[in-house]
């Protein structure tokens, strides 16, 4: 009679209690790191190559390969100084590609997995996609 | 043949589950399985398939609380009463099984090949080698076929976008089941289904269960002619193959059972 009330009862109740309490860890404390990748974009100070440097000396008086440079000021000895343009920089926007972490809670990670939004690599969990969700399961 | 009083209602339980496994509302909750076999790449899925969502998490090492919470929990209440009342793939081939064409017995030890499928293709599988297998299970699954592949051909074919047919051994996967359920019953519940493995274990100790009377029982076999796996009215409380249909309460000696009430010899047989 004890054996029947217990496995009738007990344990089915232990079973669907245990059920229950996976459902509820599994909804709302369970969370995984899922690595996705992200464009990012920056603006980087890329220096230009100088202007070369005017190499003729001698008796210029003054006078440089541009022409009338007042930069290019004689010393007093009749000989023109060399001329030296500063370094320029150009301003250029770049795109890269970085890792992001983040912490899925189940729900939204058995989302992701119904439309082969995850996988696993090297140990990782990573996003298969960039950008827009995929809309249809892979198999 | 009369039919018991609870199996007149069974098409009409099975429509209904059919239609909200289908997202009546469009409120598709992938975050959560149901606890039968539908697709979760159905267009129309309202919940995550539970043996798609043990499949891929096994893939990707992640263990599936919410997946195996929600199998627990039915299989302990219910065990699987749910394949027989609730699925959808099993209402297709119940609905097959009705056109009047013969009808062979699958071998009782058949049965056992799910748990090779459940813990080769649905766990083993997925682990040592990933969701690009061609063993994964989802790249197999027939209810996949034609709850996700057919409806989302039949979507892009509507809506003028390129058409992604299921691989050639899905859909002959499909087709071999579809044409077993004309001449068996229930082919892919008997020797395939993981879903049924596992709910079957919990015939043992839910608190739904089928309890049989032998002084009621007067040996005329009805039993045995209305089961779909012809098994014997005495293992069949705790059957792993029952799907709990209750066709056989078209005997008076079997009768549905809640938690426990002492019936002296009758429980004693279970």
């Amino acid at each position: 009679m004890r054996r029947q009330i217990f496995r009738r009862l007990i344990t089915p109740l232990f079973l669907a209690c245990a059920g229950i309490a996976a459902t509820i860890y599994g909804a709302w404390f369970h969370c995984v790191q899922v690595i996705g990748e992200k464009e990012i974009e920056e603006t980087k100070q890329v220096p230009v190559q100088p202007a070369p440097k005017n190499l003729l000396a001698g008796d210029l008086s003054g006078s440089s390969v541009w022409g009338n440079d007042s930069s290019s000021g004689e010393d007093g000895s009749g000989k023109a100084t060399v001329s030296q343009s500063e370094p320029a920089f150009v301003v250029e926007k770049v795109t890269r590609v970085a890792e992001v972490p983040k912490m899925e809670f189940e729900p939204s990670l058995l989302r992701e997995l119904t439309v082969g939004g995850v996988t696993f690599q090297a140990g990782e969990l990573r996003r298969t996609y960039r950008g827009d969700t995929p809309a249809l399961c892979p198999t | 043949m009369k039919h018991s009083r609870l199996s007149r209602w069974r098409i009409g339980v099975q429509s209904g589950f059919l239609l909200a496994w289908l997202d009546p509302f469009m409120l598709r909750m992938h975050g959560f399985c149901s606890p039968v076999f539908h697709c979760h790449s159905c267009p129309l899925a309202t919940l995550a398939c539970p043996i798609g969502i043990l499949a891929n998490c096994s893939a990707i090492h992640t263990f599936p609380f919410i997946a195996l919470g929600a199998i627990v929990f039915t299989g302990a209440l219910f065990g699987s009463l749910v394949c027989g009342w609730a699925c959808p793939f099993g209402f297709l081939q119940d609905l097959l099984g009705k056109i009047p064409t013969p009808k062979f017995e699958l071998p009782a030890w058949a049965g056992w090949f799910r748990f090779v499928v459940l813990f080769g293709l649905v766990a083993g599988i997925p682990f040592f080698f990933g969701e690009d297998s061609p063993l994964f299970f989802c790249r197999l699954c027939p209810a996949g076929a034609i709850e996700g592949a057919v409806p989302s051909m039949v979507r892009q074919a509507v809506t003028g976008q390129p058409i992604l047919w299921p691989s050639m051994v899905k859909a002959a996967i499909l087709v071999t089941f579809l044409a077993s359920s004309l001449f068996t019953r229930r082919p892919w519940c008997t020797l395939f289904c993981p879903l049924g493995a596992m709910y079957g274990l919990f015939n043992h100790v839910s608190f739904l269960f089928v309890r049989f009377q032998p002084a009621c029982c007067t040996d005329c076999d009805l039993c045995h002619k209305t089961c779909p796996y012809s098994k014997r009215s005495e293992g069949r409380a705790s059957d792993l193959r029952c799907v709990r249909c209750m066709e056989c309460m078209q005997c008076n000696a079997l009768t549905i059972g809640i938690i426990s009430r002492s019936d002296g010899a009758a429980d004693r047989k279970t």
